[in-house]
């Protein structure tokens, strides 16, 4: 399936399968991720602990902080950030995060849309590859 | 640029004038073509066809949260950018006049004050404050700004009539340096037209004589409306102190970054003005049950009245000079047996020099935290329990940033319960639900 590309990474390159950690839930980078250790915060979410390192991340919904550029930024700088970052809808406060990354010269996933419901086609922990222009493929679905 | 195939696929071309090209080319220096790479990339992303003007900036940015921020700052100070526009500073997380009142590790500390620096060498106004519209930085009813940090943003828009939109990190630091930010959200007039109607009128008056209503209101403003243009009708007329407390819970608890209240705020003298004389999408009649369920939604346990409490904080966004004359006011002669943090920013230290009232607070053990405050940095002891606050948008972050439960309650419940060391409630209806 093709996503809209909002911000491409650095390096601009294919990603090559990339396990989805797909989010269901709403959630704010700035206290929803630890910019230490880059692993998701809420206690209450069945992805408590989970790094987002490496991933394709999914996010349905996106809350609140305007600190949230800090936060992806700050994954970024710690080599903690996921591969691609997938939202329902462009977001301009964390395309700023991958902005600045780009801008410092740091490795920084590109920023995608794609619908919520279209989210929902890709299963938490399938491999996927994206390739620069946006071009999604499913390799194997998830089984969690 | 119809060469991309796909359905989802928009794309924005941001068009740039003269001035803003010239930026861009490096004719003001590389770091103003940097600020100005960010500012035409977030335009493009937000979908704007052009830039706006702005007067003036308030900048989130220089809250320490990382080495990353503090490397950024740094880079665009090596290649010599500077703010073209007033720039006040938010909070940082380093009280800087009493170097011991917050706990960071010494690398973080070591970062964060190059952070600091960083903002300084660029020309900003060293207010660090949440409440820079109390610091002197007011501007005009009409005026297009860039603001960052959501209770300050809330009350431009919505308190001062001047337009900005909730800037993210690192955009309100290149919007200062490049005089520019993405024409679009609430710089557009359209877009602060009201479309939600809350009628107040079924709410009792005397439920709006004490100050916690109106962070009561925000909390619930928040969640009703999401991030729509609500007017509000039926609460009296709120004094600035209590419309900067309804904004900031409202921003916390929603994403509401503008608000009218009809007859009171700028943008609407009357109903037909706030909505431009069309009729309201929906309108909402606000009740006593829905305020109290909002409420209760501000405090994480259930206590009763004498049950010990370990800390109380008041101050966000920053107390004015008013709210510490009242604090002072209510405390008297007494002394507080559980710490109660009062969070400020400097300006009103400035402003209250020759009153004492400070020292006073100080010598009854009230602890004064200064240019940041409890949830953006370790102030609170670390050791957990129970906090209350007055502050709905403590109440909202406090319990992830500090760890600590919390209770909302009155302003006089909070100092009553600092002296005794239990909690103190005026009134038992609230906290039994």
């Amino acid at each position: 399936m093709r996503l809209e590309v909002v911000v491409s990474g650095l390096p601009d390159e294919d990603i090559d399968r990339a396990p989805a950690l797909r989010l269901t839930e709403p959630i704010s980078f700035w206290g929803g991720i630890s910019p230490l250790n880059g692993t998701l915060t809420d206690p209450r979410s069945r992805n408590h602990n989970r790094p987002v390192r490496g991933t394709a991340l999914l996010v349905s919904e996106l809350r609140g902080s305007s600190s949230g550029s800090s936060v992806l930024l700050e994954l970024i700088f710690r080599g903690l950030a996921p591969a691609a970052i997938i939202l329902d809808s462009a977001d301009a406060i964390l395309a700023l995060g991958a902005i600045v990354g780009r801008e410092m010269g740091w490795k920084s996933p590109p920023i995608l849309r794609l619908p919520v419901v279209e989210q929902g086609l890709i299963a938490d922990g399938s491999l996927v590859s994206i390739t620069k222009d946006g071009e999604l493929t499913i390799h194997c679905q998830g089984v969690r | 640029m119809g060469d991309l195939p796909g359905r989802f696929v928009t794309v924005t071309m941001t068009r740039l004038d003269a001035y803003e090209r010239g930026l861009m080319e490096g004719v003001a220096g590389d770091g103003a073509a940097l600020a100005m790479r960010v500012v035409a990339e977030s335009a493009r992303v937000l979908g704007a066809t052009r830039l706006v003007p702005i007067r003036s900036a308030h900048i989130d940015s220089c809250l320490y949260h990382g080495d990353s921020g503090t490397l950024f700052a740094e880079r665009l100070v090596e290649l010599g950018a500077r703010v073209s526009v007033p720039t006040t500073l938010n909070v940082g997380a380093l009280d800087l006049l009493h170097v011991k009142v917050a706990r960071l590790e010494p690398a973080a500390r070591a970062m964060a004050h190059r952070l600091t620096a960083a903002y300084i060498a660029m020309g900003t106004r060293q207010t660090w404050t949440c409440a820079p519209y109390q610091a002197g930085h007011r501007p005009a009813a009409g005026d297009d700004v860039a603001w960052g940090e959501s209770n300050a943003v809330t009350f431009c828009n919505s308190v001062l009539g001047a337009r900005t939109n909730r800037y993210g990190d690192f955009l309100d630091i290149c919007a200062a340096i490049t005089a520019r930010a993405p024409q679009t959200g609430l710089h557009l007039p359209a877009n602060r037209v009201a479309k939600v109607l809350i009628d107040a009128s079924g709410v009792p008056p005397a439920f709006w004589r004490d100050d916690a209503a109106f962070p009561i209101l925000g909390a619930w403003l928040g969640r009703a409306v999401g991030q729509q243009v609500a007017a509000i009708e039926g609460i009296g007329h709120p004094t600035e102190d209590q419309l900067k407390a309804l904004g900031a819970a409202a921003a916390s608890s929603g994403a509401v970054g503008l608000f009218h209240v009809i007859g009171v705020t700028p943008e609407a003298p009357s109903r037909a003005v706030a909505f431009a004389s069309s009729s309201p999408e929906e309108i909402i009649r606000l009740d006593l049950a829905a305020l109290a369920k909002a409420r209760a939604s501000l405090s994480t346990v259930k206590r009763t009245a004498g049950d010990p409490i370990d800390a109380v904080a008041v101050g966000s966004p920053h107390l004015s000079s008013d709210e510490l004359r009242n604090l002072d006011r209510l405390l008297g002669e007494r002394q507080c047996s559980k710490p109660l943090y009062a969070c400020t920013g400097r300006h009103t230290l400035h402003e209250l020099r020759s009153e004492g009232i400070i020292e006073r607070l100080r010598s009854r053990g009230v602890i004064v935290v200064v240019d940041t405050c409890i949830v953006v940095t370790p102030v609170l002891p670390d050791h957990g329990g129970v906090l209350v606050t007055n502050s709905g948008k403590f109440a909202h972050y406090a319990p992830a940033n500090t760890g600590y439960d919390v209770i909302f309650a009155t302003l006089s419940e909070c100092i009553e319960s600092a002296i005794t060391g239990s909690l103190h409630l005026d009134s038992d209806h609230w906290h039994a639900t």
